[in-house]
């Protein structure tokens, strides 16, 4: 990392850390949820981006981590507790399903893993008695004040944000990485070179699927209540792609920075066309993939998004 | 002592297509070997069945005495058996250097990347690519690419390599180049088996040819007997141009 | 016997399934673009029938008609205007577009028609027939045979047609079709359109025997897939057997495990068969 980018990072940092001192309720809400964001794009970065998997259901990782702490949570154990447990059950999803969808490749890979999160949902809301089914999960209350739990959640999501970044870090610049990148480049190649491609695969499918488990059981108990066609979105899995998509698909930062100007975004369209929300939210995504072929740096000022993007 | 590499019986179809049928050879360290045959022989086949690209239906490959025809491509490549693609095959969007590091640090097992990157160096070096080591591997030419197979081979750190039409598209002061590098890996210790359907450049360079016909083996024999086998003159010229050779004799 | 029921009741189901799939498959082994719309291509052309019943008292069996024309129309031109610049680029770009524009079609679909179920109540419905213990209400059982008449429309159009037989073409060799001086570009649009088409018509056959809601798109879509993976990408005969196959799966899977899980034994039974079979039941052969 240059000079610059490292006091740039400082700086960043302070200002996030400062935050909950500066900002009210609704500006810390917004920023722990870009923070969630951010992670669920570097989560899919490490399989569509680095490996070239096109990952479409992140959503079953976020939603089965949701369910297994929040699970966890109501039951009485500690919130740290369930948070942890979320992510083994995530980890160990990760792992089975890696071992059967990655054999697939391009469309078929892409529409399982939809189709997996699609599973997710049918099964939480027919296991009615873990999962409250359709009627939802409340999680119990702690007891602070509102101000108390926006900011103790925003530290919280801004930890596993650095815990994310930091990773990814490691991961885009050591063998992992290294292999990854051969895979998606050419995955019979990679194998004749020597790269067992399936172990790689699959640690890189368990990375994205840890990590999105930690952010949905986190989100959980923010929220405080989930239900199965919340937290198992169809757009949870997508809105990661486009903002990875947009920051940069394949870099460290390109997902953060994704992930801040996708929000942006989204607060603006949000506050000024309610109704037609998911139709402008659609019309950005056609704009986007039709004329920003390269996210953000078709718009010029290529080198400043590759050097901010690759740290 | 065991053979380096062994074929018993080897024989692959795909569906009711005989490619491989009833294979058998044995490859000493030190040797370069020929493999050659007419289009469709076979060749290409029988080098991705020794690394493993495509299983064999019956038959073993015995490496030093261990069976290998179940082992995955990346298994192979780390035991040391490495080849080159006859349309070449590089890591499109990395540098020449990181094309090579590919190998160091998986097959050959280098453990980082650091010196990884130095032994690709190297490896550069003696293929002639050094001065492009941070050009696109895209934007080399035909030649050049050529040399970076090899030089991704290498990197490997094989003790057998396998050339898949090295010369294929090249021009014959580019084919003396590749024939010498060749000569200089074989100088390393490396055991060579080169595939070429040119006859002229493989009796140049073998010790030894084997020659495919229609996925069989119909002549294994030191360079000089294997041309004026007449089962060889058949499979490349045609039945009637063997008689008038055995007639001649 | 109760087996029989299901048995018919599974077979029914499997026609409109085959209509479903066939179109979605269609496009997917021509342009290898899996069209996140269709989905909403079949709402759509619920909706058609929908109001042309309730307002104009057109049959939705003549809706199909309109339906397979309008969405056809439709189909051509975000096709030609929109899909084709990303025909060539990766698999996740082209899903995007497609998503991208599922959203706006469904938010469209949501403001003009309201987000609840709707169904068509025939007047004059065809009635239920008995075989012994076995009960077809005959509206659905003719659903199926129009939604299998226009499988084997579209299949005929395929092999006879000049315009079917370009799209052939270039499913088999896109270079080859371009040398023989077919333009690919209006092939391609062609086939998204018969795809659409196919939705549309499968949407207005669906109108007499299930509620539907603009929510309705991405459960279709998930459905199509399976089926189309089951049957063989790109095949539309496989598109019938697939669907059938679904059919039965679901009418038994329903008894067995309860309706709800409707997608998750679907989506076991696609596991198994990507793993064993990854050419699907048909392979890639037949079209």
């Amino acid at each position: 990392m240059t000079r610059q980018q490292l006091l740039l990072t400082v700086i960043i940092a302070a200002a996030l850390l400062a935050l909950p001192l500066i900002g009210n309720n609704y500006m810390l809400r917004l920023a722990t949820t870009t923070l969630m964001y951010a992670v669920l794009a570097m989560a899919w970065n490490v399989v569509g981006g680095f490996a070239g998997y096109p990952l479409f259901g992140i959503a079953a990782f976020f939603g089965l981590g949701a369910y297994s702490g929040a699970v966890v949570q109501s039951s009485g154990y500690p919130i740290a507790l369930a948070w942890l447990f979320a992510v083994v059950i995530g980890t160990i999803f990760a792992i089975v399903l890696g071992f059967i969808l990655l054999r697939l490749r391009g469309h078929a890979f892409a529409i399982a893993t939809l189709v997996i999160a699609e599973v997710l949902r049918e099964l939480t809301n027919g296991w009615t008695d873990v999962t409250g089914g359709g009627m939802g999960l409340n999680l119990p209350f702690f007891g602070w004040s509102p101000t108390a739990l926006a900011v103790f959640f925003f530290y919280v999501m801004l930890a596993l944000a650095a815990i994310t970044l930091v990773t990814t870090w490691i991961v885009a610049n050591n063998r992992l990485g290294f292999a990854l990148n051969c895979i998606r480049q050419n995955e019979d190649a990679a194998n004749i070179v020597g790269i067992d491609t399936t172990r790689y695969k699959i640690i890189a499918f368990t990375l994205s699927g840890a990590f999105a488990a930690a952010a949905g059981a986190i989100y959980a108990s923010w929220t405080g209540y989930i239900e199965p066609s919340d937290v198992y979105d169809v757009l949870f899995s997508i809105k990661p792609i486009i903002m990875a998509l947009l920051g940069g698909m394949g870099t460290v930062l390109g997902p953060v920075i994704g992930a801040v100007a996708f929000l942006a975004l989204d607060e603006i369209v949000w506050r000024n066309f309610l109704q037609l929300h998911t139709g402008v939210l659609g019309f950005l995504i056609v704009v986007l993939i039709l004329f920003l072929p390269s996210g953000l740096s078709s718009i010029g000022l290529h080198r400043f998004w590759r050097k901010a993007a690759s740290a | 002592m065991t053979a380096l590499l062994q074929l018993k019986n080897v024989s692959r179809s795909f569906g009711g297509v005989r490619a491989i049928h009833n294979v058998s050879l044995t490859l000493e360290p030190g040797q370069i070997v020929g493999l050659i045959g007419p289009n469709g022989a076979g060749k290409s086949t029988l080098v991705n069945i020794i690394t493993g690209v495509h299983p064999a239906s019956s038959g073993e490959i015995l490496h030093k005495g261990e069976p290998i025809q179940r082992l995955k491509p990346f298994q192979i490549s780390a035991r040391g058996i490495a080849r080159t693609f006859q349309v070449v095959q590089p890591f499109p969007a990395m540098t020449v250097v990181e094309n090579v590091m590919a190998g160091a640090m998986f097959a050959a097992g280098i453990a980082s990347m650091d010196e990884a990157r130095r032994a690709a160096m190297e490896h550069l070096a003696f293929t002639g690519l050094a001065d492009h080591a941070d050009r696109p591997a895209e934007q080399l030419t035909l030649a050049y690419r050529k040399r970076l197979e090899l030089a991704k081979g290498l990197a490997m750190n094989p003790h057998i390599l396998l050339l898949d039409e090295v010369n294929a598209g090249l021009n014959t002061a580019e084919v003396e180049q590749a024939l010498a590098l060749i000569r200089a890996i074989a100088a390393r210790g490396i055991s060579i088996v080169i595939i070429e359907h040119l006859l002229k450049v493989v009796t140049g360079l073998c010790s030894r040819i084997i020659v495919l016909h229609h996925g069989e083996l119909i002549a294994d024999d030191p360079a000089a007997d294997v041309i004026r086998d007449p089962r060889v003159i058949e499979a490349y010229l045609g039945s009637r141009f063997a008689e008038r050779q055995m007639v001649r004799q | 016997m109760i087996f029989f029921q299901y048995l018919a009741n599974g077979l029914i189901l499997g026609g409109l399934y085959a209509c479903i799939a066939a179109g979605f498959s269609l496009v997917w082994g021509v342009l290898s673009i899996i069209n996140l719309l269709h989905g909403a291509f079949i709402v759509f052309g619920f909706y058609i029938a929908y109001f042309s019943y309730t307002m104009l008292g057109i049959h939705p069996f003549l809706s199909v008609i309109t339906s397979a024309v309008v969405l056809g129309g439709l189909g051509y031109f975000i096709q030609l205007g929109l899909v084709n610049r990303v025909v060539t680029r990766s698999v996740l770009v082209t899903l995007i577009l497609t998503f991208g524009l599922e959203l706006m079609m469904n938010n469209a679909m949501l403001l003009s028609f309201s987000a609840d179920y709707k169904k068509v109540l025939l007047e004059h419905p065809f009635g239920i027939a008995h075989f012994g213990n076995v009960f077809i209400p005959l509206d659905r059982a003719a659903s199926t045979v129009i939604a299998f008449l226009l499988i084997l429309l579209l299949w005929l159009v395929l092999r006879l047609t000049s315009v079917g037989r370009a799209i052939v073409a270039v499913r088999f060799d896109r270079e080859a079709a371009l040398l023989m001086g077919i333009d690919v570009n209006k092939t391609y649009a062609m086939t998204f359109a018969l795809g659409a088409a196919m939705a549309g018509a499968a949407g207005s056959l669906l109108s007499v025997s299930f509620p539907v809601a603009p929510l309705s798109g991405p459960l279709f879509l998930s459905k199509a897939f399976v089926i189309c993976v089951l049957g063989g990408v790109g095949s539309v005969p496989g598109a019938a057997v697939g669907g059938l196959f679904f059919g039965l799966l679901e009418s038994f899977g329903a008894v067995l495990f309860g309706s709800e899980y409707a997608l998750t034994l679907a989506f076991v039974v696609l596991i198994v068969l990507l793993l064993v079979r990854p050419h699907g039941l048909m392979g890639v052969k037949g079209f």
